[in-house]
C-alpha cells in the first residue's frame, strides 16, 4: 500500500537551526495493516506522517501509495488516497459552518466539486445514518454549527469525516493528545471501530503507551529521525505499556552514553 | 489512623490509632513491611486506641503474622481495646495474634533462641559483621574459561563456545546463554551467572527479559559458555553485614575488602544476597556472536551505545540483588591467570574484582546464618527476576554515579586455591 524508501528531511539547513527531522526511513506498509508510531518529542513521528501526506517534499528517498509514484504530488493531489486527523480538535474543520456542511464537504474530498446544492434530502439521511452510529447524539445537532461542540465531539466528527470515503490510507496524528481522558476513550473506541469496519490502512502516532500496546497490529519506534524497532505480529501482541516504557529508557540511556562514559567503560568492563 | 513505633529491648513496639478497616489495612502492612526493612524482625502491636477492627484488618494482621514466620521473627498483639480482643477472640484467632503481655519476658528467649548457631561479631570499615563458619579449610578451585580480551574487538563463533554445567557446589558468570548449542544461542549470548544451583542470564535478543533455570530434582543448570569463570568448592565461612551507623550505605568495594579481610586471603570467590540502595552496572545489548559490519572496537563512541546498556545513575533501589564474583588483592598482573577478568572496584581501592548482579524485587530474609541453596532457590522460585548486570565503578570525576550501594545483607567466601585455564 504504502512505500517509503530512504526519505530524509532536514528543516532549515545550513542555517544554526538545523533539524535533520527524518534521516533515512524505510518502510513498508501492508493493505490493512494498523501501525502505531511511537517516539520522543522531536524523534521525527509526526514529520513522518507529514512527508507521506505531502506536507512537505522530502530531500531524498521515495515514496509510493496505491503504486503511483507520489514522491513529488502536492499535498492536495495526495489527498484523494488520504484521511487525516490531527491532534487539535480545531483543526481539521471549519468551525463557522455546520456539521452537516462540513460532513458533505468531507464527502467530496479529492473530487471536482461544481456548483451546487451540497446538502440535498438524500445526503442528509445519509449523513444522519452515520453520525447517528457513532452514538455520540449529534444527529439531531446536524444543523449546528461545529465551532459549537466540545474538542471530543469534534474530533469524533473529524475522525468520521476522514474516513467517510474509506481513504486509502488514514493518518491519525496524536488525535486524543489534546482531550479528555473520557473523551480521549470514546474517540479511541470510535477509531478502532471505523479502522476494523471498513479495514483502513491506518498510521496513528501516539504518546499513550497504553494505546500503542493495546492497539495496531505492527508498532513503529522512532528515535531521532529513524526507526529504532519495528514490531510486528506476535511480538507486537506481548508488548506491555511497560516494555515500551523499558524501550524508551533504554533510549534514554544510550543517549546520556557519551565519550567519557564509553571511555570508563572500556577501561572497566570486561 | 495513625501508626507510632517505640524500641522495646529487642522488640518494636507499633501503636496504632483509628480504625482498622479495609481503608486503612494496606497503610499497616506498608508500615510492617518497612519495620522488617530496617531490621526489626519482633514486632508487639499496641492495639488499645483501636476502634474497630474490621475483617480487612485482621487480615493485615494474620498475613503480618504469617510474614514474620516465615522470616523466624515475632509478631502478636500485646494490648488492644476491649472490642478488638473481643473479635479476635470471636474469630478463633486468639492463639495466633494475642500474646499475654505478662507471660511476654518468658516469650522473648524462647523465639530469640530458635537459631542461635555458634559466631562472633566484627565491626571494622564503618560496618558490623556476624561471620558463622562453615568449613573453615574449605577452597575453591577456578576455572578461567575462554578469552575475554576478544570481546572488544572479535567475534565469538562456536569453536569458542562450550556447554558448563553449575550444580549446587559451583557458582560462575561470564557471557553465555542457555541453550542447545552455539547455533541455538547465538544471538542471545549476554551476561550469566549462577550459584546454588541455578543460573540466570539476560538474553541479547533486544526483549530485556531476563531468562533462568532452576535446579529441581535432577535438572542441573547448564550454561553455553563463550567466557567467564566457573568456581568449585565449599564455602569455608558465612557473613552478615550492615552498617554501623544504619542512616549510612554500604558501598560495594569497602564490602568486598572486607570480605576478603574476613576469608583471611588474596584471591577469593563471592557471594552475596544483599538490599540494594542502588547498584551501578551495564550489561550486553547484542551478541558477540553476531557478525558486526564495518565495527572494530566495540567501546569506541558511539559504536558503544549499541553495544552496551549502562545507564549513569543507580538502578535497582530497594530491591534484593544476587551477586556472584570473584575478587584480588592488589593490582592483577598480567601472570596473573584471572587478570584478564579482573578490575579495580574503586580507584581508591586495592582490591580488583569481576561480579555479576541477579536483581529481584525486595524480600525480607531471616536473620542470623542462611542456607545458600535454600535462599537462592527461593529466590528464583518467586519468578520476578528483573535484571541482570554486571556491576561495574563508574568512576568519572564529578558526573560518575560511583560504585554499587546496599543497606544489609549475607555473604558467604572461600578462598581459591587453585586457578586452572580452559581454552582461549
Amino acid at each position: 500500500m504504502l512505500e517509503l524508501e530512504n526519505i530524509a528531511k532536514t528543516f532549515h539547513a545550513g542555517t544554526p537551526n538545523e533539524v535533520r527531522a527524518l534521516r533515512g526511513v524505510s518502510l513498508k506498509i501492508e493493505p490493512g495493516s494498523f501501525v502505531i508510531v511511537i517516539g520522543t518529542n522531536g524523534s521525527g513521528k509526526s514529520t513522518l506522517l507529514n512527508a507521506v501526506a505531502g506536507s512537505f517534499i522530502v530531500d531524498t528517498g521515495r515514496l509510493k501509495l496505491k503504486g503511483h509514484e507520489i514522491t513529488r504530488w502536492p499535498e492536495h493531489r495526495r489527498a484523494q488516497f488520504i484521511g487525516r486527523v490531527f491532534q487539535n480538535p480545531f483543526s481539521g474543520t471549519a468551525p463557522s459552518m455546520t456539521i452537516a456542511e462540513n460532513l458533505a464537504l468531507a464527502a467530496k474530498r479529492g473530487r471536482a466539486r461544481g456548483l451546487g446544492w451540497a446538502l440535498g434530502s438524500s445526503v442528509k439521511t445519509d449523513l444522519y445514518e452515520r453520525v447517528r452510529a457513532m452514538g455520540l447524539g449529534l444527529e439531531d445537532r446536524l444543523d449546528n454549527a461545529i465551532g459549537s461542540l466540545s474538542g471530543g465531539q469534534r474530533q469524533s466528527l473529524t475522525l468520521l469525516m476522514a474516513g467517510l470515503l474509506k481513504p486509502d490510507l488514514l493518518l491519525l496524528d496524536e488525535h486524543t493528545a489534546a482531550l479528555d481522558p473520557k473523551s480521549a476513550d470514546q474517540v479511541i473506541r470510535l477509531t478502532e471501530e471505523m479502522i476494523r469496519r471498513d479495514k483502513l490502512t491506518t498510521m496513528m502516532v501516539t504518546h499513550s503507551m497504553h494505546q500503542a500496546a493495546n492497539l495496531g497490529d505492527r508498532l513503529i519506534m522512532m528515535v531521532q529521525g529513524r526507526v529504532l524497532h519495528d514490531f510486528q505480529g506476535a511480538e507486537k501482541q506481548r508488548l506491555s505499556p511497560e516494555d515500551l516504557l523499558a524501550r524508551f529508557e533504554e533510549v534514554r540511556c544510550s543517549e546520556q552514553l557519551d565519550e567519557t562514559a564509553s571511555e570508563m567503560l572500556s577501561r572497566q568492563y570486561v | 489512623m495513625q501508626i507510632s513505633t517505640e524500641a522495646n529491648g529487642e522488640y518494636l513496639q507499633m501503636r496504632v490509632v483509628g480504625r482498622l478497616d479495609n481503608e486503612w489495612s494496606a497503610h499497616l502492612s506498608k508500615a510492617l513491611d518497612e519495620a522488617i526493612r530496617n531490621g526489626s524482625h519482633s514486632i508487639i502491636m499496641d492495639l488499645t486506641e483501636v476502634e474497630y477492627l474490621s475483617s480487612a484488618g485482621i487480615g493485615a494482621l494474620v498475613r503480618a503474622h504469617k510474614q514474620f514466620q516465615a522470616i523466624h521473627g515475632f509478631f502478636g498483639i500485646g494490648t488492644a481495646a476491649p472490642q478488638v480482643s473481643e473479635v479476635i477472640r470471636l474469630t478463633g484467632l486468639s492463639k495466633m495474634l494475642l500474646i499475654d503481655p505478662a507471660k511476654l519476658p518468658k516469650a522473648a528467649p524462647r523465639f530469640q533462641s530458635t537459631v542461635m548457631p555458634e559466631f562472633r561479631f566484627a565491626a571494622f570499615g564503618g560496618m558490623l559483621f556476624e561471620v558463622y563458619d562453615i568449613e573453615p579449610k574449605a577452597t575453591l578451585t577456578a576455572q578461567l574459561i575462554g578469552n575475554p580480551d576478544r570481546l572488544a574487538r572479535s567475534t565469538y563463533g562456536s569453536p569458542q563456545c562450550h556447554p558448563y554445567a553449575f550444580p549446587e557446589n559451583s557458582f560462575g558468570l561470564g557471557q553465555g546463554a542457555f541453550g542447545s548449542d552455539f547455533a541455538d544461542c547465538a544471538n542471545r549470548f549476554g551476561e550469566f551467572l549462577a550459584v546454588g544451583g541455578s543460573a540466570a542470564q539476560l538474553p541479547t535478543n533486544g526483549t530485556g527479559k531476563p531468562d533462568y533455570q532452576r535446579g529441581t530434582g535432577d535438572f542441573v543448570p547448564t550454561v553455553q559458555m563463550l567466557y567467564g569463570l566457573r568456581c568449585e568448592g565449599n564455602f569455608a565461612l558465612q557473613h552478615r553485614f550492615e552498617p554501623h551507623d544504619p542512616t549510612e550505605k554500604i558501598t560495594f568495594s569497602k564490602l568486598v575488602e572486607q570480605s576478603l579481610n574476613l576469608s583471611k586471603s588474596n584471591l577469593a570467590g563471592m557471594v552475596f544476597l544483599a538490599e540494594t540502595a542502588g547498584l551501578v552496572g551495564a550489561s550486553l545489548r547484542r551478541s558477540p556472536a553476531v557478525a558486526d559490519e564495518g565495527s572494530t572496537d566495540k567501546f569506541a563512541h558511539p559504536e558503544v551505545r549499541r553495544w552496551l546498556s549502562f545507564s549513569p545513575e543507580r538502578v535497582y533501589p530497594h530491591s534484593l540483588a544476587l551477586i556472584v564474583g570473584v575478587a584480588a588483592r592488589g593490582a592483577p598482573t598480567q601472570q596473573d591467570r584471572l587478570a584478564s577478568l579482573l578490575r579495580p572496584l574503586s580507584p581508591q581501592s586495592v582490591i580488583s574484582g569481576h561480579f555479576h548482579a541477579a536483581v529481584f524485587s525486595y524480600r525480607p530474609f531471616k536473620k542470623r546464618k542462611l542456607n545458600l541453596e535454600e535462599t537462592v532457590t527461593t529466590l528464583f522460585e518467586s519468578e520476578d527476576l528483573q535484571g541482570v548486570l554486571h556491576l561495574l565503578h563508574d568512576d568519572r570525576p564529578i558526573i560518575g554515579c560511583g560504585e554499587s550501594e546496599f543497606v544489609r545483607g549475607a555473604c558467604w567466601i572461600s578462598p581459591v586455591a587453585t586457578v586452572q585455564q580452559e581454552g582461549a
